[in-house]
């Protein structure tokens, strides 16, 4: 297990090095109407909390242990204390750790999944900082564990996500998978993926989470040599997910195609996002995850308003 | 076996397989490139993708003509091609005769070489051999010759050196005789060109075997044979260097060695041989070349050496041949000059500063083993020189024995006094007038007379005569017509003062003054020491005590090899009794070299005995006669061309994975043409590591019209030397020059490049050429021309712009470059003549050269006599003296070789070396820095000032 705790604890030092160079991240609470437990942060409404909201005027409905009598006392009418709403948002976090994340074009980059996970823990950190609570959805995308808020949560998720990444199930989860639908309501979802998986899969995971009444963001991590396809002369391109292989003579003469394919594929996803109320994200490899994750800030605390 | 003109192939049926190449190339053809593999995650996008064009999928062409060429290089060299082959055919077994006498060491490895390349022919071929020495060997190691398998002989030859001692054919012709060889053998005659008794018979024994094959030595590869070297003095020889040596040899030198080296009679070219004399550290203390010139076979010259250094030669050999031929040893009669002093007197009475062989002991003991008693006593042990102190007459019982010896190469010294009136007894070199003559006396108006420069003829030419000897008595001889010529000092007026007469091989010396101050000043000055010096040197050597008369034997003590070196003297060698010496010859139980106990030794020269060499002359009736260099081995291709293939498939390894993309990322290979290109590249480095060599030696052509020496000379300072028109000596000023520059490394921060030589005979000189260098040093020699006017001005040019010009001039007796004539001095003076040079003066001891770097006193080069000149009065160039003239020889003082000193210093220690390489430095320093060292001269001023400062800074203070 040392390997795992080493992984993991790479995984977090990246993270809190890419986090620390953002702003602490507070979910914007506009989109969601209810909340199921008690948060640290106050909603700008009257709720249940710890701290002055303000005095209304006692109504039938109030008992009347919450008569604020000392203010009652100054003016004729009764007074009621209310306390501000505090509420925190659940976050569920999904990165792919598929095969077809395991790849780098060059041993100089990141294997995309590494930068997916690096990616997912530090929104974890920002997250944790703002006070969210957060889930782990596994690579079933059932919820590893109830939601959880606290720096400990971010340490068991890289824990879980090493784990994920050093365990060399090659095929064994390839494509999207069944995202549970007993996720607490309002929750938002961040997924962290290729999204090579043919386009009708996608919009059905994402479909069964809109159902759920959940929103979410798409993060697409892509190897540079995915968008370019550099390659050249006579290829055996082979799949990493037992998808099969395909020789091609001359992949230069190729390279006009894919590219033409892979825009389509991504405004396809463009437009799952759009139509859903999703936000979509593009990230390669070779950039630094900053600006992705700055863009991704922004969609969840609303600023792109 | 297949033979294609001159290469045949060994296993020709490989080359069967070149008949496939067509096929080879075709599949190549066919074989599309190999696939790379690529994983890639988005390979969905990629599924139905049809590029618009196919091209047809090959292997390049340059690649498939790299693997064909790879398949017909690995069949070829298994086909085993073999360049020269032995033609001549015989299932017969091959006779290998080998001289290995003396003659055979010169080119050694050339002979193995050869027989090793027939046998490794025999044992392809499975023919047996016979493998023949002609030298006798020494008696254990004996054992007949048999015909056996190639693969044994092969062995048995690197068993075979070269002997110290002549051939014997006949004997080996008998060996022939009794060998049982089948018919039709194939005979190699590897011979070491040398006729000798039974050459014949051994010629006639070897043609009845078979087909008889000659190897010569050819020109390269001559014998040579060195005769003992003898020393000479004034026209006639006075020592050799053993009892052995050949008829004596004329000679003009003062002191010289003659040299003699004699090869095989015939029409050769001319060749110079440098002989080298060698002390016991093994240090070199003069080489001479030797020429024999063109159709000659003896040549002979004669090596200046200083007489102190001549007594150190303990060996004499030719450089770059090693063999035991030319190698001759100096024994302890080479270096022993016992010394008897007869006196009158007897013994045990002494009375100093008033007994007459007072002063002869005294001027003797410095450098020689002197002894004294009557002429009886000494003459019973052996003796180089007897002085007789205080004249009188040799009594007539006395008389044989003494000109027995004196015939036998003795010097005899007698001094002339009170008793020595007339012609007492008839050793006196020159008739003597009764009565001797005074001057100076207090009867007589003369004053006593000092004394002349010594004539030519005389050895003690050269040497300064004191201005304060003064004689007031002598002896006088009658006038003759003989006396000018038997006369080796004279006085002012011409009276002679010391006479010399040839009696047989040794000399008889008179002065005509006694060897007390009675007479003259003589005995008190150094000039005695140094007359009585040069005679102990002219004299002849003679063993150590009781090994002369000794009857016993002399047992080995060194023994020298064929190659010429010594060793400890094995089992089998003999000793020599005394008596027999002189006759014994070199054999396998007497072998050359030290017979005799230490301290006594007697050298057995191998070419005392050995008869004038002859060119061999006795071939073997109908036999093919070839050289060693024309000898054509056969030669397998076998290895290099599998070699060859090896490295290009190494080559196609590396191209092939760079075609796949696996030649690593690091390796900064971006695409397929560069990947090749260093793999060709790596191909032509490894095959021809000397092309790149030959490139960067490619002159690099500037825009600037500066020609490379020059340039280069810019570029790093570098110190000149001027070409002095002899080879060897510019060669020796060279190495001086190389030593100079990194002695100066080493101790100072100059750290100067290569020095250059400039040849003021070239066109190419220019004014601008010799600018560069801050320092040109120039050794003046006899053969020295005077610059062209051109030269001149080019010259002046350097002086008036700061450079410096170190002229050494060095006119000692024995300098290189003729020295001791006085023609290196008036070449001096006409060189000076045509350049602008100001007011000189001799070295001041304050001058900043003396303390640029060191503080010196004085300027030793390898001499330390001469005096150095600066300019007087220096006001341009910084204070730098635009030339400095000496006379030491400094160059060769620093001249260096791989093994030390080129040269030993005369009259000092290696302290003198050092010294020497001081003022060397000091030189360049003051060349360098100019008058920077000036203030070193007012130092003793200031450090007066300090210390008379604080006795006026205190009142009161005690001094």
């Amino acid at each position: 297990m040392d390997e795992k705790r080493e992984e993991s604890h790479r995984l977090r030092v990246e993270a809190d090095a890419i986090s620390a160079t953002l702003p602490p991240l507070l979910v914007s609470a506009r989109r969601i109407a209810a909340s199921v437990t008690l948060g640290s942060h106050g909603r700008r409404r009257a709720g249940v909390g710890d701290s002055f909201w303000q005095f209304r005027p006692y109504s039938k409905d109030d008992t009347p242990q919450a008569i604020d009598w000392r203010q009652s006392g100054k003016f004729d009418s009764v007074f009621v204390r209310e306390r501000e709403w505090v509420a925190a948002q659940t976050a569920a976090l999904w990165c792919d750790t598929s095969p077809s994340m395991r790849y780098r074009s060059s041993p100089k980059l990141p294997l995309k999944a590494e930068r997916a996970a690096v990616m997912m823990l530090t929104m974890a950190e920002l997250l944790i900082d703002g006070g969210e609570r957060i889930i782990r959805l596994a690579a079933d995308g059932k919820p590893q564990r109830a939601a959880a808020a606290g720096r400990l949560a971010v340490a068991h998720m890289a824990d879980a996500i090493a784990g994920e990444l050093l365990s060399d199930k090659r095929g064994a989860s390839a494509g999207m998978p069944a995202f549970s639908t007993s996720l607490p309501r309002h929750s938002g979802v961040i997924l962290f993926s290729d999204f090579m998986s043919p386009l009708e899969e996608i919009a059905a995971a994402v479909k069964g989470l809109t159902r759920g009444g959940i929103t979410g963001h798409l993060v697409q991590v892509l190897d540079p040599a995915e968008e370019t396809l550099p390659f050249s002369g006579r290829v055996r391109f082979v799949g990493l997910e037992e998808e099969g292989a395909t020789v091609i003579d001359r992949a230069e003469d190729a390279r006009e195609g894919y590219i033409r394919k892979l825009q389509a594929h991504r405004e396809g996803l463009k437009g799952l996002a759009t139509s859903t109320g999703w936000t979509f994200g593009l990230h390669h490899t070779d950039q630094s995850p900053q600006p992705a994750l700055a863009a991704l800030h922004n969609a969840i605390t609303g600023h792109r308003r | 076996m297949l033979s294609l003109g001159f290469i045949s192939f060994a296993t020709p049926w490989a080359l069967a397989g070149l008949a496939a190449l067509p096929l080879v190339w075709l599949l190549l053809r066919l074989t599309p490139p190999t696939v790379r593999q690529i994983d890639f995650p988005a390979i969905r996008l990629l599924f139905g993708l049809d590029p618009t064009k196919r091209t047809p999928a090959h292997t390049p062409p340059w690649l498939m003509i790299l693997r064909v060429a790879i398949l017909a290089l690995a069949l070829l060299g298994l086909a085993d091609p073999i360049l020269n082959v032995n033609q001549t055919q015989s299932s017969g077994p091959v006779v290998i005769a080998i001289d290995n006498g003396w003659a055979a060491a010169a080119s050694w490895e050339d002979r193995i070489a050869s027989a090793r390349a027939i046998l490794e022919g025999a044992e392809r071929r499975n023919q047996p051999a016979v493998l023949i020495t002609t030298a006798p060997i020494s008696i254990a190691a004996a054992q007949a010759p048999q015909v056996k398998p190639a693969r044994d002989a092969l062995m048995q030859i690197s068993q075979i050196v070269p002997q110290p001692w002549p051939t014997d054919r006949a004997a080996a012709a008998q060996t022939l005789a009794a060998l049982k060889v089948p018919a039709g053998a194939q005979v190699t005659w590897i011979s070491d060109g040398i006729e000798s008794p039974g050459t014949a018979a051994f010629s006639a024994a070897l043609a009845k075997l078979g087909r008889v094959t000659v190897i010569e030595p050819g020109a390269l590869a001559t014998p040579l044979v060195q005769y003992a070297p003898e020393r000479t003095f004034g026209g006639a020889s006075s020592g050799t260097a053993n009892s052995n040596a050949k008829a004596s040899n004329t000679s003009s030198s003062i002191n010289g060695i003659v040299l003699k080296l004699a090869r095989p009679s015939g029409p050769g070219p001319a060749a110079i041989h440098t002989v080298r004399a060698i002390d016991a550290e093994g240090q070199v203390l003069a080489r001479t070349g030797v020429t024999i010139s063109a159709g000659e076979a003896v040549g002979t010259t004669t090596m200046s050496v200083p007489s102190e250094l001549a007594n150190r030669i303990i060996r004499f050999d030719v450089e770059g041949t090693a063999t035991a031929a030319t190698t001759i040893l100096a024994d302890d009669r080479w270096q022993r000059r016992p010394v008897g002093i007869a006196s009158a007197t007897a013994q045990g009475i002494s009375v100093p500063l008033l007994e007459d062989a007072y002063y002869l002991r005294e001027a003797l003991q410095p450098f020689a083993e002197a002894r004294s008693g009557t002429l009886n006593d000494l003459l019973d042990h052996p003796l180089a020189v007897l002085a007789m102190a205080g004249g009188g007459k040799i009594l007539d019982a006395e008389l044989a024995r003494v000109s027995a010896w004196v015939d036998n190469g003795g010097i005899l010294v007698r001094f002339a006094g009170p008793r020595l009136d007339g012609n007492v007894d008839p050793l006196l070199p020159v008739r003597l007038r009764a009565g001797g003559r005074t001057f100076g006396g207090t009867m007589s108006w003369n004053k006593p007379m000092a004394l002349a420069p010594f004539p030519e003829a005389s050895p003690f030419k050269g040497m300064i005569v004191p201005e304060d000897v003064t004689v007031s008595s002598q002896v006088l001889a009658e006038p003759s017509a003989e006396l000018a010529n038997k006369t080796w000092a004279r006085l002012s007026d011409g009276t002679p003062l010391v006479t010399a007469e040839r009696r047989g091989r040794g000399w008889i010396v008179l002065f005509h003054v006694t060897a007390t101050p009675e007479w003259s000043t003589l005995p008190l000055s150094g000039l005695f020491m140094d007359m009585l010096h040069r005679l102990v040197d002219i004299s002849q050597g003679v063993p150590a005590d009781g090994s002369n008369d000794a009857t016993g034997a002399l047992a080995p003590y060194s023994i020298l090899d064929g190659r010429g070196r010594l060793s400890s003297p094995g089992p089998t060698v003999q000793p020599i009794s005394a008596e027999n010496f002189a006759e014994a010859k070199a054999t396998p139980a007497t072998p050359p070299g030290l017979y005799g106990p230490a301290g006594g030794t007697h050298a057995l020269n191998l070419s005392a005995h050995l008869p004038t060499p002859e060119a061999l002359k006795s071939f073997p009736s109908g036999a093919a006669r070839t050289t060693l260099s024309g000898i054509s081995h056969e030669r397998s291709f076998k290895p290099w061309l599998l070699t060859l293939a090896l490295v290009l498939l190494l080559a196609d390894l590396i191209i092939s994975f760079a075609l796949r993309r696996l030649v690593p990322q690091f390796l900064g290979f971006k695409d397929v043409s560069l990947t090749t290109g260093a793999a060709l590249l790596l191909i032509v480095l490894a095959g021809a590591p000397h092309a790149r060599a030959a490139e960067a030696a490619a002159p690099a052509r500037g825009s600037v019209e500066l020609d490379v020496a020059t340039r280069s000379a810019v570029l790093d300072t570098r110190l000149g030397y001027i070409s002095t028109g002899a080879t060897d000596i510019d060669r020796v000023v060279a190495s001086g020059m190389n030593a100079l520059t990194q002695h100066l490394g080493e101790r100072t921060a100059a750290e100067l490049a290569e020095p250059v030589r400039i040849d003021l005979s070239s066109a190419a000189l220019t004014s601008e050429s010799l600018i560069p260098y801050p320092l040109l040093y120039w050794r003046v020699t006899s053969a020295q021309s005077v610059p062209a006017p051109k030269a001149l001005t080019i010259l002046n040019n350097y002086l008036h712009r700061g450079g410096v010009i170190v002229f050494d001039a060095p006119d000692q007796p024995g300098a290189l470059g003729g020295g001791g004539s006085g023609v290196v001095t008036a070449r001096l003076q006409s060189i000076l003549a045509g350049l602008d040079i100001p007011q000189l003066t001799e070295l001041p001891d304050d001058h900043v050269l003396n303390r640029s770097f060191y503080l010196l006193r004085n300027q030793p080069g390898r001499y330390a006599d001469g005096k150095v000149l600066v300019e007087r009065d220096v006001t341009a160039n910084d204070g730098v003296s635009s030339v400095v003239i000496g006379s030491n020889d400094w160059a060769a003082a620093w001249a260096t070789d791989a093994t030390g000193p080129l040269y030993a210093v005369i009259g000092g220690t290696e302290e003198q070396r050092e010294t020497a390489y001081r003022v060397g430095i000091n030189m360049v320093i003051y060349a360098l820095t100019g008058n920077y060292k000036s203030d070193q001269v007012h130092v003793p001023i200031l450090m007066q000032r300090l210390s008379e400062s604080p006795t006026k800074l205190i009142p009161g203070a005690t001094p």
